[in-house]
């Protein structure tokens, strides 16, 4: 029974997204509770899809009945199953923080942003779980679109010319990734992701495959914004509004990486990219670049989210770094810190969205951050911790299984660039924590809570925690989501 | 000579793709009027379904429908309908992307007035 859960997560998602716009009929305050309703019932069937899979162990899913490779398969498996779940939870949780800011901003909009939040979560369901090549590419561009959509609301003057940049460079990278699934068509007759990866193991020399997985490399990666096509996401992040921010900054780029992940790993193989060392050398070059000029830009930044998102460009390098070593321990550190850098993203853009509330968004006026608002100071802290790489919280054990892998395989470019780039993230922050500690002065007023309202706080209770409890985890995550992924690969 | 132009000739649908596909990024990056590089946005993803449509189709080829009074079914014969079922769906898709871009243009010119890149980029610096 639970095994339909697959389906009934992405196909009911996006049914129920549009009659959630059609309560607006009925009465234009129903609309939120609804989306919540319904995010809530897919964060459900995801806990319980996990938990079946954890169980039973993977399995495929044929839809209509019609077997895989004529017909469109799901294959649900440990790691997929865990990254829909958490991006149902992330987005649940986000949803109920902003209940009331979203209320007032958006006021008889509302209908519609409920139906497009709940479409780009089905999206990115649908992304993870897919088996199809095709398949993936329209799931794809439903969640790019509403995520079009969504990114233009807030900074009327900014926002919708940001938008309509991450327009042309996104519509750029699907039709790059579309037409890198045309090439395997053609040589491979065949769109299923493990029947292709099964026809293409004789055809490694081919030079229709080798372009296809160039089209599709940099398809994905102008989606998840490596660096040198990372140019729409400041200007998309920076002026939406909060709520959407900490929607689409978690989740979208990590979904785009777990594609990559996927198509690199499941359908070409690893072998196919060690197979001449100019791919390794083109990889270590992309993943060093993003990871040091993230840095480095995140550094010149006065605006606190325009910072954040290089931050984000930053976790990125780390993501592709990881496959550009190769080896078990490192793919095991790009794929944890995947999973990590969903809360950690989310962490940091939340409370950062209450901290702009309230200080505004330049980074020299937060004299005093820490007792004006002590808790959302914390959360924040939490976070940045995380993306520094202290211990406990999560960030700093995908770090450390990504060095790990650098030193077995002797990459000391990436070990190099891994640890610089740590080195700046701590200087980056402690800027921030310097102004907040130290910069001015003010009477200390002890008030916890008070101005947001209290689903706020429980929001960002949610995303400090859930730092704390990845990092405390890490061991069974790898032990019962990674590995049984990638096990079965050879590694 | 020759030579290179029966190359050219054998595989002229790829080349019109990939030519469509050079205007359209052309279009995409080089003009300045947002509206043009919407339309170069298009012809670049029409290029793409042009490129599956050509794949799937033989010469003389006819519509795959299965005839069950006693015909042995020839698969060389019929028009490959995979990839052409695939480009109804990714022209869906063009068209949305198309009402959304335009979408953003209308907001874009609601606030700024114009739909030049280079003067609501050097509005947005004051």
């Amino acid at each position: 029974m639970s095994q339909y859960l697959c389906v009934v997560i992405v196909t009911f998602g996006l049914l129920l997204a549009f009659i959630t716009y059609a309560m607006r009929w009925i009465k234009i305050e129903l609309c939120l509770p609804f989306a919540i309703l319904v995010l809530g019932f897919l964060s459900f069937s995801a806990t319980s899809l996990f938990i079946h899979v954890l169980i039973w162990g993977p399995f495929e899913y044929a839809l209509g009945g019609w077997a895989p490779p004529i017909g469109i398969a799901y294959n649900v498996d440990q790691l997929n199953s865990f990254m829909v779940f958490i991006v149902t939870l992330v987005a649940l949780v986000n949803m109920m923080a902003n209940w009331k800011g979203l209320n007032t901003f958006l006021g008889d909009r509302i209908g519609g942003f409920c139906a497009l939040y709940i479409l780009y979560v089905s999206g990115l369901n649908g992304i993870l779980l897919t088996g199809d090549l095709f398949n993936l590419y329209v799931l794809l561009e439903i969640a790019s679109l509403t995520g079009y959509a969504l990114l233009a609301i807030g900074d009327k003057r900014f926002a919708p010319f940001a938008s309509i940049n991450y327009v042309f460079l996104g519509t750029i990278g699907a039709c790059f990734y579309l037409l890198g699934v045309g090439y395997l068509y053609v040589k491979t007759g065949s769109l299923n992701m493990l029947d292709v990866s099964r026809l293409i193991k004789e055809l490694h020399n081919s030079p229709t495959i080798l372009s296809a997985f160039m089209f599709i490399i940099i398809g994905v990666w102008t989606k998840m914004g490596l660096f040198p096509f990372h140019t729409w996401l400041p200007r998309a992040y920076t002026h939406t509004f909060g709520a959407i921010s900490s929607l689409i900054a978690p989740m979208g780029t990590k979904v785009m990486a777990y594609v990559m992940f996927r198509v690199i790993l499941t359908v070409f193989g690893i072998n196919f990219v060690f197979r001449t060392s100019a791919f390794p050398y083109i990889l270590t070059t992309f993943a060093v670049a993003a990871i040091l000029f993230g840095s480095i830009f995140a550094l010149r930044q006065t605006h606190l989210k325009r910072m954040l998102c290089f931050v984000v460009i930053t976790e990125i390098g780390y993501l592709v770094s990881g496959l550009a070593i190769g080896n078990s321990s490192a793919l095991k550190g790009s794929i944890l810190h995947m999973l990590n850098d969903v809360f950690m993203t989310f962490c940091l853009f939340l409370s950062s969205q209450a901290i702009i509330d309230k200080m505004g968004a330049k980074i020299e006026g937060f004299s005093q951050l820490f007792v004006k608002t002590p808790f959302i100071a914390a959360i924040f802290l939490a976070g940045a911790l995380s993306v520094i790489g202290i211990p406990p919280t999560c960030g700093f054990f995908g770090k450390w299984f990504l060095l790990l892998g650098a030193i077995e395989k002797g990459s000391y470019a990436l070990f190099c660039a891994i640890v610089l780039s740590s080195l700046l993230n701590l200087i980056l922050f402690f800027r921030i924590i310097e102004v907040a500690f130290y910069g001015g002065r003010a009477i200390p007023t002890w008030r916890i809570t008070g101005e947001f309202p209290w689903s706020f706080y429980g929001g960002l209770t949610f995303a400090g925690l859930s730092i704390l409890v990845m990092g405390l985890s890490t061991f069974y995550l790898i032990r019962f989501v990674i590995e049984p992924f990638l096990m079965p690969l050879g590694l | 000579m020759p030579d290179a132009i029966a190359y050219i000739l054998a595989k002229y649908n790829y080349w019109m793709a990939v030519i469509l596909m050079m205007i359209g990024l052309y279009a995409m990056i080089a003009k300045k009027n947002l509206i043009k590089k919407i339309v170069g946005m298009n012809i670049f993803q029409t290029a793409i379904i042009l490129f599956y449509i050509s794949i799937g189709f033989k010469k003389s080829g006819t519509i795959p429908i299965l005839e069950h009074n006693g015909h042995v079914i020839d698969v060389a014969k019929y028009s490959n309908p995979l990839p052409h079922v695939l480009m109804l769906t990714a022209i869906v898709v063009s068209v949305s992307t198309f009402g959304v871009a335009l979408a953003l243009a209308i907001k874009i010119y609601q606030e700024h007035g114009t739909l030049e890149e280079n003067e609501i980029l050097s509005e947005l610096e004051q």
